[in-house]
């Protein structure tokens, strides 16, 4: 800025101007993004409130299939917002240099995809107006929640890491957020006075801040893991066919992680390509992600190769009527195609180096791997809800 | 840190990021200026000069009994309420261990979580009261250290002399008014943040309409009432049964109609596709007795179930 | 289908808004990686 400027001060100076630079200026197509985006989310809106009058079963939920997209898109998000935690948790915690421009992206896609994915929580609600049944607070019918429900669990768990990452997003903003109280002069000033809870870049302060970093982050990373485990366990602890299996808790963690970091590369790639960081999100980071995207892969086809055996080799019909509707039924198309998208082409092009230092091939890696899982998450929940033990009612599922 | 009701005076300097600054505080102490008293400030963390003296409390155990706590509460709401207002269900036990361990999990890790992020926000908080300059370069990269003399046995000429020999490229006196300026806009901030939260609380509160309560606001007709309700569509007159054979007519329609029936009735000893491997079959006697006349080639249900 | 698709554009707009008043990288740590020796390019 001014005087003799400090050894190290050209590189810094710059790292302030150039990581300020996307919330100073604005491009006029920002504004018709956002347009685009409201305009969509006001459809969406419209949509629930139609859902709202008409009932749920607009959505052709019906017997035997109760849990239909709405759950699948919940365990979608729930994952995607594996990203943040994973990523900056474990990154964080191994002291692994090369996270710091990834974290935040990453921490941010948490944030937002728990709000996601407590929407679908009350989108598939069929009284939404009842939501409150889940708090425990002591009412006059003297009813408490069923903590043996492992939907109940989840309520808790999600609470739990939704909290947690928020205050994880902002710990590390806190610096940040004294930053911009001085260097931004508009309205959004004494937002970030107050968000910057008068930091002032004392070791006192430093001290603090980054104790509590050290400290909350292990925790986090365990609560991330039972979020998801507990997810899985809203489908293993059930008796249905092809859910009723040990190995849901991890392979729903594992899962979560792999789609997670997908998008973590996608927003990556784009935001790199928007506000032209090149010189902080570097190929090396593509490459890192991308091995950190093939060890999820064989992590999880590991899983997925494990599970589909036990029911195979067990053969018992119940649960082989469902993976056959896998295999060869009526969901073979997607099953495959899912396979495809999740396990196959990610492990094929990313073992290679040359690929992996392509930001733009990762990143369709990324987006590739994320409409896969979103697809596996759907036939995960479809098909085995399709086939009950009692062949009576059969049925299948097509999301309107 | 400034005091400003002291009459010393505080000197200010800037450093360059690589500069010896744990030195430095090393040796204003040995000149008889207490730690309490000198402020360093960065951009960032500074490993090396850990320059303040530890907590009395440290963050770890205050996270701890935020654990604990949350274990309690896990405890009393997964494991009490069940006991208090017991529901027997199917023959499950009312309290059931695996259970209280998950949301005991759960609540230890929230109450922990927000326990270490509270305390931190308060020492932040406390922090911020002294420190009260603040120079934009340091933002671009530089150390600050402010040095505040009681105005006793110190002298500040020694000081700066320091200051000056470990790098400082400004040293510049701070003012008790300046100070005082500082102060204000502070609380000024603190008055912004205050509405803040009150907007944001009004938004929240706002947002908030009154539950339906389903039954009480559905319609309801006594049975003499205007308007008559008619029975449900679909439902058979108990005097006759015409209705029924109205139903399919084209031989999809009719084939459909018959699946259903098929499903319902017979798919659970005779299969999905009358093979006899249905998955009540096993517990009949002579199921194969039972279920032949469909297992051979002639039969009418090579159906398809699972279209 | 509406819900679904109007959520995943909910939470690209949540990002996109979310761009404009945060840093997307974290400009201390960042500055913090230069002084450990970082490797910029």
């Amino acid at each position: 800025m001014t005087n003799p400027a400090p050894a190290d001060g050209p590189q810094i100076p710059k790292i302030n101007r150039d990581l300020l630079e996307p919330l100073l200026s604005t491009h006029w197509s920002y504004f018709l993004l956002v347009g685009a985006l409201a305009g969509l989310v006001a459809a969406g809106a419209g949509a629930w409130s139609y859902q709202f009058r008409t009932g749920i079963g607009q959505t052709n939920l019906h017997p035997p299939v109760f849990w239909g997209v709405y759950i699948a898109s919940f365990i979608f998000w729930v994952g995607a917002s594996h990203s943040g935690t994973f990523i900056s948790g474990v990154l964080r915690l191994t002291k692994a240099e090369w996270r710091r421009p990834v974290t935040r992206i990453a921490e941010l896609m948490t944030f937002i995809s728990l709000i996601i994915a407590t929407l679908f929580v009350f989108y598939h609600l069929g009284r939404v107006w009842r939501w409150y049944y889940l708090i425990p607070y002591p009412n006059q019918r003297e009813i408490w929640p069923n903590f043996r429900s492992p939907l109940m669990w989840d309520a808790m768990a999600v609470f739990t890491y939704a909290t947690a990452s928020t205050i994880y997003l902002y710990l590390p903003l806190i610096p940040d957020f004294a930053l911009m109280r001085d260097r931004i002069e508009d309205w959004r000033k004494p937002l970030y006075r107050v968000l910057s809870l008068g930091w002032q870049g004392t070791q006192h302060q430093w001290q603090v801040l980054e104790t509590a970093m050290r400290i909350i982050t292990p925790l986090i990373v365990m609560v991330m893991v039972s979020v998801h485990s507990i997810v899985g366990w809203d489908f293993g602890v059930s008796l249905v066919p092809a859910w009723h299996s040990t190995i849901f808790a991890p392979y729903f963690v594992v899962g979560a992680v792999h789609s997670g970091v997908g998008l973590v590369v996608i927003g990556m790639y784009i935001l790199r390509k928007v506000y032209h960081l090149e010189d902080y999100i570097g190929q090396e980071h593509f490459d890192k992600m991308g091995k950190l995207l093939l060890l999820t892969t064989l992590g999880l086809a590991y899983l997925y190769f494990a599970e589909l055996l036990t029911i195979w080799y067990g053969n018992i019909p119940d649960h082989m009527w469902v993976v056959d509707s896998l295999l060869s039924g009526p969901f073979a198309v997607p099953f495959w195609f899912m396979v495809a998208c999740v396990y196959v082409i990610p492990l094929l092009a990313l073992t290679l180096p040359a690929f992996r230092r392509r930001p733009l091939g990762v990143m369709v890696i990324g987006v590739l791997i994320n409409i896969g899982m979103y697809i596996e998450r759907v036939l995960l929940i479809v098909p085995p809800l399709s086939y009950p033990r009692l062949p009576f009612n059969w049925d299948t599922y097509v999301p309107s | 840190m400034v005091d400003v009701t002291n009459n010393g005076t505080t000197l200010f300097a800037l450093f360059e990021l690589s500069a010896p600054v744990k030195a430095l505080v090393e040796k204003l102490q040995q000149a008889g200026i207490p730690l309490e008293r000198i402020e360093v400030i960065s951009p960032l963390p500074l490993h090396d000069a850990r320059v303040t003296s530890p907590p009395r409390i440290p963050l770890y155990a205050l996270t701890m009994t935020g654990g604990f706590a949350g274990i309690a509460v896990g405890l009393f709401f997964a494991a009490g309420t069940a006991l208090f207002y017991p529901i027997m269900t199917g023959g499950k036990p009312v309290v059931a261990p695996p259970v209280v361990g998950i949301v005991s999990f759960e609540t230890m890790m929230l109450l922990a979580i927000v326990t270490t992020f509270v305390a931190m926000v308060i020492r932040l908080r406390r922090g911020s009261r002294h420190a009260v300059v603040r120079d934009s370069r340091i933002d671009d990269g530089a150390v600050a250290v402010s040095v505040q003399m009681d105005g006793g046995d110190t002298q500040p000429a020694a000081v700066e002399a320091l200051l000056r020999e470990a790098g400082a490229f400004e040293i510049k006196p701070v003012r008790k008014d300046r100070v005082r300026m500082r102060r204000d806009a502070g609380k000024d901030a603190e008055q912004e943040g205050l509405w803040l939260w009150l907007g944001c609380a009004a938004l929240a509160l706002s947002s908030i309409t009154a539950y339906s309560r389903d039954m009480e606001e559905q319609a309801s007709y006594q049975s003499q009432e205007a308007p008559r309700r008619h029975s449900p569509p679909g439902s058979i007159p108990l005097t006759s049964r015409a209705i029924v054979s109205s139903a399919p007519v084209t031989p999809d329609e009719q084939l459909a109609a018959g699946t259903r029936v098929f499903r319902i009735n017979c798919v659970h000893c005779h299969g999905p596709e009358g093979g006899g491997d249905g998955p009540v079959a096993g517990y009949l006697r002579d199921y194969r007795k039972i279920c032949r006349p469909l297992m051979s080639n002639d039969s009418p249900w090579p159906l398809s179930m699972r279209s | 289908m509406t819900i679904v698709a109007g959520s995943l554009a909910l939470a690209i707009l949540l990002y996109v808004l979310a761009v404009k008043f945060v840093p997307i990288i974290s400009v201390w740590e960042e500055k913090e990686g230069l002084m450990h020796g970082g490797r910029h390019e």
